[in-house]
């Protein structure tokens, strides 16, 4: 899906555009599926045995992706790390240290929402996706604005 | 072989929401583009078309919307890459939707304030499950779209 803005790349005009960009690259990981299909192959055809067996086999077979996923070596680790300190440098040019700060003093406003928001109980989906966008949108023109892009 | 994998003892313990749940994963706290927008999100979910071959009499409820006789299987992923939730055996005709509403009655427990990240074929629901859906499809055309 990422993919799909970078053909048609431009920037996000409105709040709705920038949240399903950052929407469709945290959802990546879903794509997992398509790994443990390539992984395990019986995933691929169809299996001649009973019903409730074939209903077995990708539980079973979801299990074991995670019992080597909890034995193995992190993937990507180097890349990752890369990937953050390049963002990290190309959106806040040279002061990362300074934001470390920010991020923890973040994580504790962070706890207490969480707090807030367990007390309150539902949360309305629509007001919340709305508000999401909404911080998204001001956030990115706060950084721009910083920056000078417009 | 595979039966023995699916009950308990195997199953609760790699495939649970217990590391997931405890606290934000750090992919999400370190990225700036998430945090901390998605904080209480606890991972993605969508449903996948396993191939099946199901017996003669039931193959037409088997056959599915891109054209091939499957199952349709509903996976949960959190932000570590891991399977936290397995939702099998459901015909290939059935809705996302559809199996949503059955994990939800039968065995798919959310932590309060949590929620997963989705994408068009699961609708915006009430409580007790929160979802978020974006569609890329309706990005490129242009139409609102969350």
């Amino acid at each position: 899906m990422l993919f799909l803005h970078l053909l048609t790349f431009s920037r996000p005009e409105n709040k709705e555009e920038l949240f399903n960009l950052w929407h469709a690259s945290a959802q990546n990981v879903i794509e997992r599926i398509g790994v443990i299909k390539c992984h395990f192959q019986i995933l691929l055809l169809p299996p001649e045995y009973s019903i409730e067996v074939q209903a077995f086999i990708p539980v079973a077979l979801c299990m074991l992706h995670n019992l080597i996923t909890s034995h193995s070596e992190p993937e990507n680790t180097d890349n990752d790390n890369i990937t953050q300190d390049w963002v990290a440098s190309v959106e806040w040019g040279d002061g990362v240290e300074e934001d470390t700060g920010d991020e923890e003093i973040r994580f504790e406003d962070g706890g207490e929402a969480e707090a807030e928001a367990e007390e309150i109980g539902p949360i309305d989906s629509k007001a919340l996706c709305d508000a999401i966008a909404e911080a998204m949108w001001s956030d990115d023109q706060g950084h721009l604005q910083a920056r000078g892009e417009i | 072989m595979v039966k023995i994998f699916v009950p308990d003892p195997f199953y609760l313990n790699y495939v649970s929401f217990a590391s997931s749940t405890i606290s934000t994963h750090p992919k999400i706290i370190n990225n700036f583009c998430f945090w901390p927008y998605v904080k209480d999100a606890v991972g993605a979910i969508n449903g996948s078309h396993i191939p099946a071959s199901p017996l003669q009499c039931d193959r037409a409820i088997y056959c599915n919307c891109k054209g091939f006789v499957s199952q349709n299987c509903l996976f949960v992923c959190d932000f570590g890459m891991k399977f936290t939730y397995v939702l099998t055996g459901w015909e290939g005709s059935a809705m996302d939707m559809q199996i949503l509403q059955d994990a939800c009655t039968s065995s798919l427990n959310i932590p309060a304030g949590k929620y997963f990240l989705a994408d068009d074929g699961f609708p915006l629901t009430p409580e007790p499950l929160y979802l978020i859906a974006a569609p890329a499809i309706t990005w490129l055309s242009g139409a609102r779209c969350h």
